[in-house]
């Protein structure tokens, strides 16, 4: 699988092969510019590589139209971001339902596990320490960069998708929110049966996944791509 | 997908107030404008409409039709010249006239026009849908001394029945060339019409030639005049050479006192100079003045200084209305020229007899309305008229003549429209650039949107229904301010500009503007939609900023 960004003289990113199998949890380390955030396009059906194949969930990525990976992201692909996860208008309830609200097969699947879709936010926000009424209301934007990551987790997980993407969700957690914040998501993931991608430079916590890939081995064009940058900061 | 978006639309215009507040306003702002115009452009239109109904020809001298137009309706301008009242008779006997009512314009009452005429105006003009003139108090002229007083006379002016008015000579509102020793006495009061007849002083034709009897004038009309206007004023001037030396002393007096007049002094101290001048013998005084300007017609105006020194400087006092007054306007000067005719004409048969008034019959009128029997003879009646060889006439059909008018406003209303048009064009420019502004910051709330299930088109949703909400939300409040505005406005607009108003509140074109600015709003929106489509597929989920 290779890819180009528009208007780029070299490959982004050269992949030979990089399979998750259901229920596995990844940890994809490497440092920035190494096409992990690419990667993560490709993944979520955001971007397309030129040449190769990509399949998502039983679905072949580069066989579908742009909308319906939208559909498959919607339904079955959970995303947390290491910064700006949140709407910053909309309140922390409105927030983590956020998916269900693009997603048919989301809410229902969270309804019929909770109830329905709010009871299954407010499970998850409270078992990432965020249940209290007052702050379920306020506006994204009021809360700290650690109650939005939580906040986004919770969104992600909200009825049980097959894939979680979390793209540095911990940076910007302090070691015991960050031993929680990562207990949940293990959790949830196993529970739903959940793949798991946790991209990452922070090695303290690798040893918490089935299996730990890095970047440079992974991506045969991250030499070249670093190679370029190089030679461009000394030319 | 566009269920989800409604409320997050309006979450995120709440989010961003102050710039979709002042969007909002600009809309508002534009949409009241056009929806303000178009009311305020049908009312004229309909004011306009009614302003006369149930006469079939307005004949005059030969002028534009729509000159004759709007000095007899609307009583803006001059007529061109009056018409004999031989020539009226004549036209007023035809067979198929149901009936004629003639007018006779040119004079004022403080800056109100005075309109001579008969009986068969009050029974016969019809305004609006054929709706006839009724007194709200008293009745129709018909003494020589009786006077009328439209509706905004009577309010402007604070008039009642019974109040003693002067009337001006021409049309200019200064009140120094009064016909002094004419008092006019109300006698009946117009109900409002929405009308120019509410702007009006009615009198009689005998009323008209009254007050022109014994007027101190200004200069006779050197030429203009007809052969019997012509030699009245010789008749004249031969008759009251004699009575010049003695009336000297008289003029300085009086220009004391026009200084006064010019200076804006009302009525009382008006009727003061009425029976000043009924002590000094006003007529010697005014055939001095003819004598005059008759010499000065044929030399210069400076030319017979030698012998009439006081007469001289009088004179230029006195005629300052007709020669030096710029605001009257050569128009206005004819005007006066016209009326000299009358004054000369009646000063020859009534000089001296203030009693006599029996047999005071206008020689002239300005203008008549005619009602013809039926509708057919209407064309006829014009032509014969539009050919009479005793006398250059023209006859329009009121109707197509205020068609033909409004053709021509229509221009100015057309104008307006496209003006209100750009505001709103203006409005919604703006609103796209506010929120393509925000675009930039709007990058990474967009990405989140994605990650969290949001397809690309729902990005366009996202930003077309906020352009439309806003656009309906500024339609929506300016319609509203319109038509709230208009609800205490409405009276007020009726009775000052006879435009009525109606349906007071929102109109089906209010309804159409609402609609079109939504839509417009939402095809704008696609602007900044499109943009931000394309930069949330260049972004993916990961905006670096």
């Amino acid at each position: 699988m290779r890819f180009k960004w528009r208007n780029a003289d070299a490959d982004t990113l050269a992949i030979n092969e990089f399979e998750i199998s259901r229920g596995e949890s990844v940890f994809l380390q490497g440092p920035s510019g190494s096409g992990k955030s690419t990667l993560l396009n490709i993944i979520a059906g955001v971007a397309e590589p030129y040449s190769g194949r990509v399949d998502v969930l039983g679905v072949d990525f580069t066989n579908v139209s742009p909308s319906q990976r939208d559909r498959l992201r919607a339904d079955s692909i959970g995303v947390i971001f290491q910064l700006f996860n949140l709407v910053p208008y909309l309140s922390v309830r409105e927030n983590a339902l956020l998916s269900c609200r693009f997603s048919k097969a989301r809410a229902a699947r969270a309804s019929a596990e909770d109830g329905d879709t709010g009871a299954s936010a407010q499970r998850l926000l409270e078992r990432l320490g965020l249940g209290e009424r007052a702050i379920l209301d306020k506006p994204a934007r009021a809360l700290s960069v650690g109650q939005q990551q939580r906040v986004a987790a919770a969104r992600a997980l909200l009825g049980k998708p097959g894939l979680v993407i979390a793209d540095e969700p911990t940076s910007a957690l302090d070691p015991k929110t960050r031993t929680t914040f990562l207990d949940v998501l293990f959790h949830e993931t196993k529970a739903s049966g959940a793949a798991l991608l946790f991209i990452s430079h922070d090695p303290t916590v690798a040893q918490n996944f089935d299996r730990q890939v890095s970047m440079e081995t992974l991506n045969a064009a991250a030499l070249n791509h670093d190679d370029q940058a190089f030679k461009a900061r000394t030319a | 997908m566009s269920g989800p978006f409604i409320s997050i639309a309006v979450k995120s215009i709440l989010a961003r107030r102050t710039s979709a507040i002042l969007t909002l306003l600009s809309i508002a702002v534009a949409v009241a404008l056009l929806s303000g115009v178009e009311k305020l452009r049908s009312a004229a239109r309909s004011g306009f409409e009614n302003t006369i109904s149930g006469t079939d020809l307005i004949v005059g001298a030969r002028t534009s039709e729509l000159n004759l137009l709007l000095s007899t309706i609307f009583r803006i301008g001059a007529p061109a010249a009056n018409i004999d009242y031989e020539t009226y008779e004549l036209f007023a006997e035809r067979p198929n006239v149901a009936w004629t009512a003639p007018l006779s314009l040119g004079d004022s009452h403080k800056g109100f026009r005075v309109v001579g005429s008969t009986e068969a105006f009050y029974d016969n003009f019809k305004y609006g849908a054929k709706r006839p003139l009724e007194f709200s108090n008293g009745r129709p002229p018909t003494a020589r001394l009786d006077a009328a007083i439209g509706a905004d006379v009577a309010r402007k002016l604070g008039y009642g029945l019974g109040e003693k008015i002067l009337i001006s000579h021409g049309i200019v509102s200064a009140a120094f060339a009064e016909h002094r020793d004419t008092n006019f006495e109300v006698v009946g009061i117009l109900e409002a019409t929405g009308t120019p007849v509410d702007k009006a002083v009615y009198v009689t034709l005998e009323g008209i030639e009254a007050a022109h009897e014994g007027w101190v004038n200004g200069a006779p009309p050197p030429t203009r005049r007809g052969a019997l206007g012509g030699s009245r004023m010789r008749q004249e001037t031969s008759s009251e050479n004699q009575a010049r030396t003695e009336d000297d002393h008289d003029h300085d007096h009086d220009h004391d006192h026009d200084a006064d007049y010019e200076a804006g002094h009302d009525y009382e101290e008006a009727a003061e100079h009425l029976h000043d001048h009924d002590h000094d013998h006003d007529h010697d005084h005014e055939h001095t003045n003819e004598t005059e300007a008759e010499s000065a017609s044929i030399t210069s105006s400076d030319g017979a200084e030698d012998d009439h020194d006081h007469d001289h400087d009088h004179d230029h006092d006195e005629t300052n209305e007709t020669k030096a007054e710029p605001v009257s306007g050569a128009s206005s000067d004819l005007a006066e020229e016209v009326h000299n005719h009358d004054d000369d004409h009646n000063d020859g048969d009534d000089h001296g007899d203030d009693h006599d008034h029996d047999h005071l019959e206008p020689g002239q009128i300005t203008a008549f309305l005619v009602g013809m029997k039926s509708p057919t003879a209407v064309l006829a009646f014009q032509r014969d008229v539009n050919t009479f060889r005793g006398e250059a006439l023209r006859a329009v059909i009121p109707g197509l003549a205020l068609a033909q008018l409004w053709e021509l406003l229509g221009a100015a209303e057309t104008a307006l429209r496209a003006i209100s048009l750009v505001v709103v064009a203006a409005g919604l420019l703006g609103m796209i650039t506010a929120l393509l502004s925000n675009l930039n910051e709007r990058r990474r709330e967009i990405a989140v949107l994605r990650a969290a299930g949001a397809r690309s088109s729902d990005v366009i949703s996202l930003l077309v229904a906020e352009a439309t909400l806003i656009s309906l939300a500024g339609a929506f409040i300016g319609v509203s301010v319109t038509a709230l505005a208009f609800g205490p406005l409405a009276p007020i607009i009726a009775e000052n500009y006879g435009a009525p108003i109606t349906p007071v509140g929102v109109t089906p074109f209010d309804i159409g503007i609402i609609v079109a600015v939504a839509v417009i709003g939402a095809l704008s929106g696609l602007v900044p939609a499109i943009v931000a489509y394309r930069k949330s597929l260049a972004d993916g989920l990961t905006v670096e900023l």
